[in-house]
């Protein structure tokens, strides 16, 4: 069993299968060898830790991401799919997506981190420039000028 | 081309050092009130690497649809388009565009590798004729990681003449729009001079022919060939040569081959070396002319036992009357392409009135093996495929069998089916779906399945008599340990399953008072 112990000071204790799902606590593991001592988890709150172990537990039997899958990153994703199991788990309101997206990258759990930039994307996939900044409360601050060039693109795109 | 403003000329990407200068220098701009707002947003805690990991999933088979949500992603505020221009891999997918946008997106990917496509065709007409989209892209050839080019044969020609090296390309597809467009190995349609790609693995050539003794099919991964006519028997055996020096190859596909000149099959002889392709995972061959192509094709390969092979679009006419005309030899089956000869399951289905028949082959563990789709003769067409089954295709460990869509009442087809299971004794699984009811009716005939331990009945129209006398015939009786069966190795019917047959609903009690678990979607 492994102990992790979140920014908020709270402990779990969790299989070692479950844990090394974490690329980041998978080294930790095998740089220090068998012990005892907790591992701190300073940019994770129990809050998104304990979320982020639901998933763990849930594909702990899976196959790791293989260098095939890590050199895909290169290229753009051209599916947005998303497992039945993993889009039940995701839907959490939108500042917990973030946290568990943030926790995912640092606690390097790539398909984990996939499921939630898929989510995100799948949040913004046709959407007009307007109704994103609606979806996400972000203001419009570009200056007249960029606004132009702007317009100006898309004037482009709709001549196609 | 165009003159199209670069972003660093529009004044949009200001460094962080100027932002805070405009900040100073402008207190009550509302803007920069407005960016503060926007940087204290949730979203906006995710570093910009995952941001633009994000703006990477949004992706879209339309391209026109993806431009767009690339544009709209880029015109959401200041940060969202630092980061959408800060990532070339967003705009790698290059097709044609009016000129402007092209400009834009191209310029847009940097150094990133491209992903190159024209198509076109009767329905599809490009924003830029081919000769000027080529023109375009080809001087980044050194860019290009993907490659898909489908033209139109009469309009367009293919050039790629002076092709530089392309050392990031991964797949390149060449080909003719139209399905009636061939190439011919006399006149390749590809004029491509030994070219550096030292990571092609996907080749696709349709209607188009690059001589197989092109650098191009060395080390490939999938390799994929349609409408291409061979006038020399040379060619035909290039394929082979082809082949060999792509050892890890795992998809081969085949398609409309075909011989453009007139040779019988005995004149032509399998390689005596075997093209063994130890990694190969599917094998796909269809519709070849002659069919025998096939047949020397699979003569010559070795592949392994978890490779699929899909034999497609075979016809029996008097000029090929059986399996025989498409696969190879038994023994040759059996040593070097074992996933014809090991199927533990066997699923026949008929359609378009006993024209088109499908043969699958399984695993105990409901892997598909290999599947064929034949075009049979009405008539003796349907009794053939059964008197091929275990003589031309082997089938030593077949255990289960179960029959689509045969609803022939004729006798000869009734009889080619008791036939097909006379010769397989240890088939202990049945199953008739749509089935005319003189093909089960043969199971009153004990000699048949003896073995038989589970039959599945759906959607056939056979009569709650015969149904009675077959369990009654197969199955224990209830209770009655004692009691003797006439031939006690023929009653082993332990599991009757039928559904879509209200037929049977009022016998189920009967049937039950046999010692078999019956099963009825009905009740």
């Amino acid at each position: 069993m492994v102990n992790l112990v979140t920014s908020d000071n709270e402990s779990f204790t969790v299989e070692k299968a479950v844990a090394s799902r974490s690329v980041l606590i998978k080294n930790m593991l095998e740089d220090v060898g068998e012990s005892d001592q907790p591992i701190p988890l300073p940019n994770v709150t129990a809050s998104v830790l304990k979320k982020v172990l639901e998933y763990c537990d849930h594909h702990k039997n899976e196959p790791m991401p293989t260098s095939e899958d890590l050199a895909a990153e290169d290229t753009r994703k051209r599916t947005t799919d998303i497992g039945e199991w993993d889009q039940k788990f995701i839907q959490v309101d939108q500042e917990m997506l973030f946290e568990i997206i943030l926790a995912a990258n640092y606690l390097d759990i790539k398909p984990l981190l996939d499921v939630g930039c898929k989510t995100v994307a799948n949040m913004i996939k046709g959407k007009t420039p307007e109704e994103i900044r609606k979806l996400f409360n972000i203001v419009n601050d570009f200056t007249p000028e960029e606004e132009a060039q702007i317009k100006k693109e898309n004037e482009w795109a709709e001549d196609r | 081309m165009s003159t199209v403003p670069s972003d660093a000329e529009s004044g949009f990407l200001q460094s962080d050092d100027e932002a805070r200068e405009s900040e100073v220098a402008a207190p009550m701009d509302p803007r920069v009130s407005q960016s503060h707002h926007n940087d204290a947003l949730p979203i906006h805690r995710l570093a910009s690497e995952i941001l633009s990991s994000i703006f990477c999933s949004v992706w879209c088979e339309n391209y026109a649809q993806d431009v767009r949500n690339l544009l709209n992603l880029s015109s959401v505020c200041h940060h969202w388009r630092e980061v959408a221009l800060g990532c070339p891999r967003l705009w790698t997918r290059i097709k044609p565009l009016r000129q402007p946008l092209f400009d834009l997106i191209l310029g847009r990917s940097k150094q990133a590798p491209l992903d190159i496509e024209f198509t076109t065709g009767y329905y599809i007409v490009p924003k830029m004729p081919y000769q000027e989209y080529i023109a375009l892209v080809l001087p980044h050839a050194r860019r290009w990681r993907t490659c898909c080019l489908r033209y139109r044969a009469d309009a367009e020609e293919l050039t790629f003449s002076p092709l530089e090296s392309m050392p990031l390309l991964e797949a390149l597809t060449i080909g003719r729009m139209y399905a009636w467009d061939r190439a011919t190995d006399s006149e390749p349609s590809t004029p491509l001079p030994p070219s550096y790609a030292p990571r092609l693995g996907v080749l696709a050539l349709e209607g188009a022919f690059i001589p197989f003794t092109h650098p191009f099919y060395s080390s490939l991964t999938e390799l994929s060939l349609s409408r291409i006519s061979f006038s020399k028997l040379d060619s035909m055996q290039g394929l082979l040569h082809g082949l060999e020096a792509s050892p890890l190859l795992k998809r081969l596909r085949l398609e409309s081959l075909e011989l453009s000149f007139h040779i019988t099959p005995n004149s032509i002889h399998p390689s005596t070396s075997l093209v063994h392709l130890h990694h190969l995972q599917v094998l796909h061959i269809e519709a070849m002319a002659p069919d025998w192509i096939a047949r020397y094709i699979l003569a010559s390969l070795a592949i392994p036992p978890c490779a699929l092979i899909k034999l497609l679009c075979f016809q029996f006419s008097d000029d090929t009357p059986n399996m025989s005309t498409f696969l190879p030899s038994h023994e040759h089956i059996q040593v070097s392409l074992p996933a014809l000869s090991s199927a533990f399951a066997l699923h026949i289905t008929f359609s378009r009135n006993m024209i088109d028949c499908d043969v699958e082959g399984y695993t105990r563990e409901h892997k598909q093996l290999f599947a064929f789709h034949l075009l049979t003769l009405p008539g003796p067409g349907s009794s053939v495929v059964f008197a091929n089954l275990g003589t031309i295709l082997p089938t030593p460990s077949l255990q289960s069998f179960s029959l689509f869509d045969m609803n022939s009442s004729n006798p000869a087809d009734a009889a080619a089916v008791a036939d097909f299971l006379i010769r397989h004794p240890f088939i202990a699984q049945l199953g008739f779906e749509k089935c005319h009811e003189s093909m089960i009716q043969i199971l009153l005939d004990m000699s048949i399945c003896p073995r038989l331990e589970s039959l599945r009945i759906a959607k056939c129209t056979l009569s709650p008599g015969n149904m009675v006398e077959i369990v009654e015939l197969r199955a224990r009786p209830k209770y009655s340990e004692l009691e003797v069966c006439v031939i006690d190795s023929v009653c082993r019917l332990n599991t009757l399953e039928v559904s879509g047959c209200p037929q049977f609903k009022p016998i189920l009690r009967t049937l039950r008072k046999r010692d078999v678990v019956v099963e009825c979607e009905e009740e």
